[in-house]
């Protein structure tokens, strides 16, 4: 019924003899907040990277918005790296220009918008900011682009509450005014809960569990307790 | 809103040229620079004060300095692409809606253009310090000082000739490394020593007090263009295909 | 369980548990007992959604519900309202009673009690608990 963002048949990807991505089939229906969670290591990173082109299946067959994944489906997508740094000499008036310039899709006013609910000073430097600074400002070059598509991996990650708050001000706030397709990767489910409507949980490069949020809260409790309890059982 | 593809070009070039040194915290600050500025301009004051009036200096072969230089942008080139993965920006990097080719092109144009600068410069300051070696010493005339300033300029000519190869490997140094092609490395050395032996023997890296064009010369440095075109093409590929992440 | 509060409204979330049907529950028990007025503007999506820190859809997926009900109408460009058909609340919450009246004499039924005995467990509950 609904338009399909992302079809993955059979994907996987190995590193040596590691496997970090095993015939994971997996399909992505426009205007949901799906939330990719699992342990370190489980396939989350690599999985949006092949998204985005940076990496390449050994096998099986993935679909982003109706194309083949490279370069060019880039311009349809917004995607916030993994443990990603912004250009240390860029001030955040700079990084704004820089989107514009560089960036499908970007708005500037809603960029600038952005900027003042993260209260982040125009001309502070990324090399000096904090690293909850300088996430909220990836964070704006993501989130100011009309893009059918978002993927941000670990967008929580080792940031300070206050910061969080307001990322979560903006998703929100995305989600309640733009048709996007919302791809997260997190740690910190709890922070997140709310947000998802479809939840998959990866273990060693596969699918563990996926549901829709509100079913699978019906059937287990919370996805923050149902990840505690899948973690566990992994670890046995 | 939706910028070009043609149009982005320029200012990825000019994103790559302003980039500075990355974001370790400079352990140096600007008095510290400068003071070791004024000390080494001293002590190159003083030794060619001294040589000048003790000796007969021969000033064409300060501009052996030349030679080495590229291999400086061989080494800066390399370090455009570490600093992509030092700096965790390399998400950002290769996930830009253009081509690898344009964005490894990009770079090559940034550091090629930036090249050109630190050439020029080390061109001026070497003037300069041949100036004042020409003025202070008995035997050097200013007849003396001319031929030395062209033939400075012809060195920095053949420099620049070069520049294109030594950048074009430095790239495809950088991206070796981060490739599945990483265990290419050594055979990487082996063609670079190969192919700089081999320029050498033909005669346009050799110290060649003649200023003139030649065919060979200018066939060479054709050659060298070609391969550099070539190499960028492979460094493309890589990052498209091979790349390790 | 959290207690957060939406503009002058207080809701209560468990993320143990489906988020909508919460919303929905507690956003009819408001409206039913007047917490909300006749005629007043409930939170905007987009509100509600960013104090309760939820995803808009659940919060528009209650509130289509609610309208359904009858309880609210949305008024074009200027958000939603409570009802201003006191009769229409009025019977929502009848037709909630009936509904809760039905499930609990059916309980009562299947473990065999009469009328009378239920009548008596009611006047004894309500002395229990004191008169609300």
């Amino acid at each position: 019924m609904s338009e399909q963002i992302i079809s993955a048949k059979g994907l996987t990807k190995r590193y040596g003899g590691k496997t970090a991505v095993e015939n994971l089939t997996l399909n992505v229906e426009k205007g949901r907040v799906l939330g990719m969670l699992g342990a370190n290591g489980a396939g989350k990173s690599t999985f949006f990277r092949m998204i985005v082109g940076l990496v390449q299946p050994d096998d099986g067959h993935l679909e982003v918005l109706g194309k083949e994944p490279g370069w060019r489906t880039n311009a349809e997508i917004a995607y916030l790296p993994d443990r990603a740094r912004w250009y240390g000499d860029y001030t955040t008036k700079q990084s704004i220009e820089w989107g514009a310039r560089f960036l499908p899709g970007f708005d500037s006013e809603e960029a600038a918008r952005l900027r003042d609910i993260m209260r982040l000073p125009m001309d502070l430097k990324a090399g000096e900011m904090s690293k909850g600074q300088e996430a909220r400002l990836m964070l704006i070059l993501c989130m100011a682009r009309r893009v059918p598509l978002v993927i941000l991996d670990e967008p929580f990650s080792g940031i300070d509450g206050s910061s969080r708050e307001h990322i979560m001000d903006v998703l929100i706030d995305a989600l309640s005014e733009k048709q996007q397709t919302l791809l997260i990767s997190t740690h910190e489910i709890y922070e997140a809960e709310g947000l998802f409507d479809r939840v998959v949980f990866l273990d060693q490069g596969r699918v563990a569990l996926s549901g829709d949020a509100e079913s699978l809260r019906g059937q287990y409790g919370s996805i923050d307790a149902l990840s505690r309890k899948l973690y566990r059982e992994g670890e046995k | 809103m939706q910028p070009g593809l043609k149009s982005v070009f320029v200012p990825l070039v000019r994103h790559e040229f302003y980039r500075k040194r990355g974001r370790r915290r400079q352990w140096m600050n600007r008095q510290w620079r400068l003071t070791y500025l004024l000390f080494f301009l001293m002590i190159t004051l003083v030794l060619t004060t001294y040589f000048s009036l003790s000796y007969k200096i021969q000033l064409n072969y300060i501009w052996y300095v030349f030679f080495g230089l590229p291999w400086a942008i061989f080494g800066l080139t390399i370090s455009r692409i570490v600093r992509e993965w030092r700096g965790e920006t390399v998400g950002w990097w290769l996930t830009l809606p253009c081509s690898r080719q344009t964005l490894i092109s990009a770079k090559f144009a940034a550091s090629f253009m930036m090249s050109i600068l630190i050439a020029l410069a080390v061109y001026v300051l070497i003037l300069l310090f041949g100036g004042y070696a020409a003025l202070i010493s008995a035997s050097l005339s200013l007849k003396d000082f001319g031929s030395f300033a062209e033939s400075g300029l012809w060195f920095f000519f053949l420099d620049i000739c070069s520049f294109p190869l030594a950048i074009a490997f430095g790239l495809l140094y950088g991206t070796l490394a981060q490739t599945k092609w990483r265990p290419a490395i050594p055979l990487f050395w082996i063609i670079w020593s190969l192919g700089w032996s081999i320029g050498g023997s033909l005669g346009w890296i050799r110290p060649d007090p003649s200023i003139q064009l030649s065919f060979t010369m200018i066939l060479t440095v054709l050659i060298s263009w070609t391969i550099s075109w070539l190499l960028l093409v492979l460094t493309a590929w890589l990052l498209e295909k091979k790349l390790d992440l | 369980m959290d207690e957060r509060k939406v503009g002058s409204l207080r809701l209560t979330l468990d993320f143990s548990q489906p988020l909508y049907e919460q919303i929905l529950a507690q956003m009819r028990s408001l409206i039913a007992r007047g917490a909300i007025d006749v005629g007043e503007k409930i939170p905007s999506v987009r509100e509600m959604a960013h104090e309760l820190k939820i995803n808009p859809n659940t919060v528009m997926h209650a509130y289509q519900e609610l309208e359904r009900d009858g309880l609210t109408e949305k008024r074009r460009g200027q958000g939603t309202f409570v009802t201003e058909s006191v009769t229409q609340i009025r019977h929502f919450k009848e037709r909630l009673a009936f509904d809760y009246s039905d499930q609990f004499l059916d309980k009562m039924h299947s473990l065999g009690f009469r009328w009378t005995e239920i009548q008596s467990f009611l006047t004894t509950t309500r002395e229990k608990k004191g008169e609300r």
